[in-house]
Parts: structure tokens; sequence; C-alpha cells
């Protein structure tokens, strides 16, 4: 089912009208585009900001989480269709 | 006019809105009973949290057994669940409510009633803004999100409304069809009427709503006391009950915290052991809404195998004489909302726990709740709470449990962590006792 991942991951992302949209992201040798964003949630981690995206391409299903405060990307959790 | 909103197979459909790959398929939010391993923690008495409509089409349901859900419906997908994620998607829909009335009720983490006598003409009227909700959702959220929404002149009706279609449902109750609907339904459909009432109303011979509304107020009151009243009310559809807006809710009269072990536990330690996380997180919800509480009390349930045999299992769920418990509370004539100090009264009332029974669940609950400011004369007091102090500030600052006391790494050690527990230790509170 899911797997946990964890990975600092590299990510095209867009900033458009005060949103956050991932286009593409590289996990270690492999790239991955994303199809569609499903759903962003956030949290507050102490006083950083925690960026969660459920993001899909044409087999897979992913986590990715952006920490504002250290402008770093995660893939937290993927799942293979 | 009152709208009762209601989303449906909530946590199960945010997880299908999140993973379109889930969309379709009957999911379960909850422990997977298959992914049980040697050496890895048991699972095998989760319960389902919540089902898909495609796994609710299969029988199954929420508060299920996940094994017996699995014999139901063998290609039941589990799915962890993210209540950080289902807070947030709540958070979200909730402005959305908001924005057609002030009057909002948040009545549990997925259900709401609105308000909108005042505001319904701003926007065409309530059936109107039914719709609007409903495509908004859509929108805003996630286009997997659905609800149920019921309009009628009151919260009891309303709420009837909306549990009368589901998926995606929108019924209005009025003056036209309220007796032909209230005719229709069983009195266990009304928000009111449990088992144990219904019970009781059978016994009387009252089976259906018409029954109910020809028995008399006398009758009723006298079987039911003041419940009787509304009972009488309920019968006719009608409530008076007022749309409680979120802003005015009251205090929290109490607060409590449970926890069911990974496995089955005998050992005094490792009660303590969650107790005391049990206790800390207590005493930081307390000092976080700026509480003090004066009664603690302590819930230890026992394991199926305690007394009863594994096979009558599946009777115990639904049958009255459920696990058998322990259940003391103790009251002091002090303020504490200090985690340390409610584990240490918690430890005074297992002092009294001579059942020797394996234990399944562990709850801590503190009661007679005061917003308390005071300020001991005993300086030791005031340090202890100079060091609360900081270490909430800590916690507020680097995330829940950036500092934490020595006695969890014991928790640690002992495998009986409550999840999200611990981050990586980078530092400790030390207590001289």
């Amino acid at each position: 089912m899911y797997e946990t991942i964890n990975d600092q991951i590299e990510v095209l992302a867009g900033f458009k009208r005060g949103q956050i949209i991932p286009y593409r992201f590289k996990w270690g040798i492999h790239q991955y585009d994303v199809k569609k964003v499903n759903l962003v949630h956030g949290e507050m981690r102490g006083r950083d900001m925690l960026y969660y995206f459920s993001v899909s391409d044409e087999a897979n299903y992913f986590k990715l989480c952006f920490d504002a405060s250290k402008m770093l990307w995660k893939l937290e959790e993927m799942m293979e269709s | 006019m009152i709208l009762h909103i209601d989303m449906n197979s909530y946590f199960a459909t945010c997880e299908q809105q999140a993973n379109p790959f889930l969309r379709g398929k009957p999911v379960a939010v909850g422990g997977d009973p298959r992914s049980f391993h040697k050496g890895e923690i048991s699972r095998s008495r989760t319960l389902i949290v919540a089902a898909s409509k495609e796994a609710k089409k299969r029988g199954v349901k929420s508060v299920m057994p996940s094994w017996e859900a699995v014999k139901i419906c063998p290609e039941l997908i589990f799915v962890p669940g993210d209540h950080i994620k289902y807070k947030w998607i709540t958070d979200k829909f909730l402005e959305i409510f908001k924005s057609y009335s002030p009057i909002l009720e948040i009545f549990s983490i997925d259900e709401a009633f609105l308000d909108v006598t005042k505001t319904a003409k701003l926007f065409g009227g309530a059936e109107n803004i039914a719709k609007e909700i409903k495509l908004r959702l859509k929108k805003e959220v996630g286009e997997w999100m659905t609800c149920s929404i019921g309009i009628a002149e009151n919260k009891l009706l309303a709420k009837l409304a909306s549990d009368l279609k589901k998926p995606d449902g929108l019924v209005i109750i009025d003056e036209n069809n309220k007796e032909k609907i209230l005719n229709s339904i069983e009195l266990i459909d009304f928000c009111g009427i449990g088992k144990r009432i219904e019970a009781r109303l059978n016994r009387m011979g009252i089976f259906t709503v018409r029954q109910l509304k020809d028995c008399s107020y006398i009758n009723l009151t006298k079987e039911f006391k003041s419940y009787g009243h509304k009972l009488y009310l309920i019968a006719r559809g009608e409530d008076n009950s007022e749309v409680m807006p979120y802003y005015l809710l009251p205090d929290e009269k109490s607060m409590g915290h449970n926890f069911t072990l990974p496995k089955d536990v005998w050992d005094l330690k490792e009660i303590k052991t969650v107790i005391l996380q049990l206790s800390e997180k207590l005493g930081r919800r307390l000092r976080r809404k700026n509480f003090a509480a004066k009664c603690v009390s302590l819930l230890l349930r026992y394991s199926f195998n305690s007394r009863v045999g594994e096979k009558s299992i599946s009777n115990l769920r639904f049958d009255k004489p459920n696990f058998h418990y322990f259940h003391k509370q103790k009251k002091v004539n002090y303020w504490i909302n200090d985690g340390y100090e409610i584990y240490k009264i918690a430890c005074m009332i297992l002092e009294g726990w001579q059942d020797n029974q394996s234990v399944r669940m562990i709850g801590i609950a503190v009661s007679c709740l005061s917003k308390v400011n005071q300020i001991s004369c005993l300086e030791e007091d005031n340090k202890l709470k100079r060091i609360l102090k900081v270490s909430d500030k800590i916690n507020n600052k680097y995330g829940e449990n950036t500092i934490f006391r020595g006695a969890y790494l014991k928790a640690e050690k002992s495998k009986i962590l409550m999840p999200k527990a611990l981050k990586s230790p980078v530092s400790f509170m030390r207590r001289s006792n």
C-alpha cells in the first residue's frame, strides 16, 4: 500500500495567485511529472509551516512536503497504482 | 431556516480526494490487520475509523474491528488516518459555510448546523445556499468531496433531512412534506433516539413515530422524566434548541485522552509509562487553554481474554457487558495543570487497583476545570511553573516534544510509546523526583 519514503527531492514549482504548484520533481535518478495536484493541506510544526501536496501522475500517488521555513521539499510517501 | 451539512464518509473521502487511485474502491481508514509481522506491533485489534461509500455498500461499517471488515470485504484497502489532513479540510469547508451566515454550530469534525434565517434572502434562499455550498466544496476543496444537506425550520428536522439521502443529498422538510416524512421514518432515525431509548419505547408498546405522537405527555414524562418532554417534541418534529455559534461555545467541563495499547499489558511500570504520556498531553492541553483542574480520573479497560474466551468477541461488541474495567477518580484541593502532577494523582489512584488483569486501554481525564492564574506562595511551585512555561514556549516554537521529560526515554525503551510521542530527543527536562 503506502510506502513511507521521507527523502529530500528537487522540485520544479510555480507560484500562482498565492498558491504553490509543483510541476515536476526528481527523486534519485527518477523524474516525475505531476499530472494533478489533488489536495493541499498544511500543518504548523511549532513556528514552522509545512505544506503537503497530494499529487499524482499517470500511475502513482505521491505526498510531497514543502517546509516553508527551510525551503526544502521532501517526498513523504507514495503508492503505485 | 436551518441547514444541516454532513460530509459523506468524511475521512475515507478525504483520502480518496488526496489519492485518485483509491476512488471507486472500497477504502477503510484504520490499521490493516493483514500488516502483522513477527516483531512488529500487532494491529489486529484496530477498528475501522471510517469506510468509503464503496466499502459501506459491501457491509463495512465504522467502529467495526478491522479483521471483521476484511472477512466481509477481502479487497478492502486500508489507509492510515491523517487527522492533520482532516482538520485542515474541516477548517476549509467551515470557512465556506461561514461566508453564508455567522451563526454556525460545529457539531463534529464533519457536521455543522448553519442558521440562515436572516441571511438566506441575500443569497437567493436556503436551497440556493445549499447548492452553492455543494459546488464550492468541489471547487475549493476537491472534486471528490460531497456532502448531504438537510434544510428545515429546526435542527431536529434539518438533521433528519440530511440523513434521508446519502451521499450527496439535498432534502428540504417543510410544512408540505413534514407529516409524510415523519410517518415514514423509524424511531431510531431521529437524533435523540438511540437503541436504548428505542428499546424502552418498545417496552411501552411504541414502535412507530405515529404511536409516539399518540402517547400522552404524562406517560412519556412518567417513564423518561425530563427527557419525556423532548420525546414529546421529537414526535411532532419540534425542536426549540438554537444553533449555538462556534464563538459562543461554553468552556469545556472536562478533558481526557485514551490510548489502546498495541499489546495487552500486565506490568505496572508499563502502565505507568503510558499514564505519564497521557498526563503530559493533558497538562499541555490544559495550559494551552489556560485551565487548571481539581479532579483526575483513571480508566483501565481489560483485555478480551481477561475473563471471557476469544469465541465470544463478536458478541461482546454488541452486547451490554462489554469489557470489564477499572474506573476511579480523585479530587484534590488545589489546582493542577502540570502533567507530572496529573500523573502522580493517577498513580495514587492506581495504588487501589488490585484486579491483576491484563490491560488493553488506558484513559486519563481531568474535570472540575477553571481558568486559574494563581501564584503560589511556595518558591518551589513557582519554579516548576517557570520551567513549564519555558518548555511550553520551546515546544510552541519548535514543535511538540522538542523538549520533554527524561521519563519519556523509558517509554521509548519499553516500546510502549504513543504514536508521534517523540521526535528526535534534542533535549529533555529533568526533574528532581
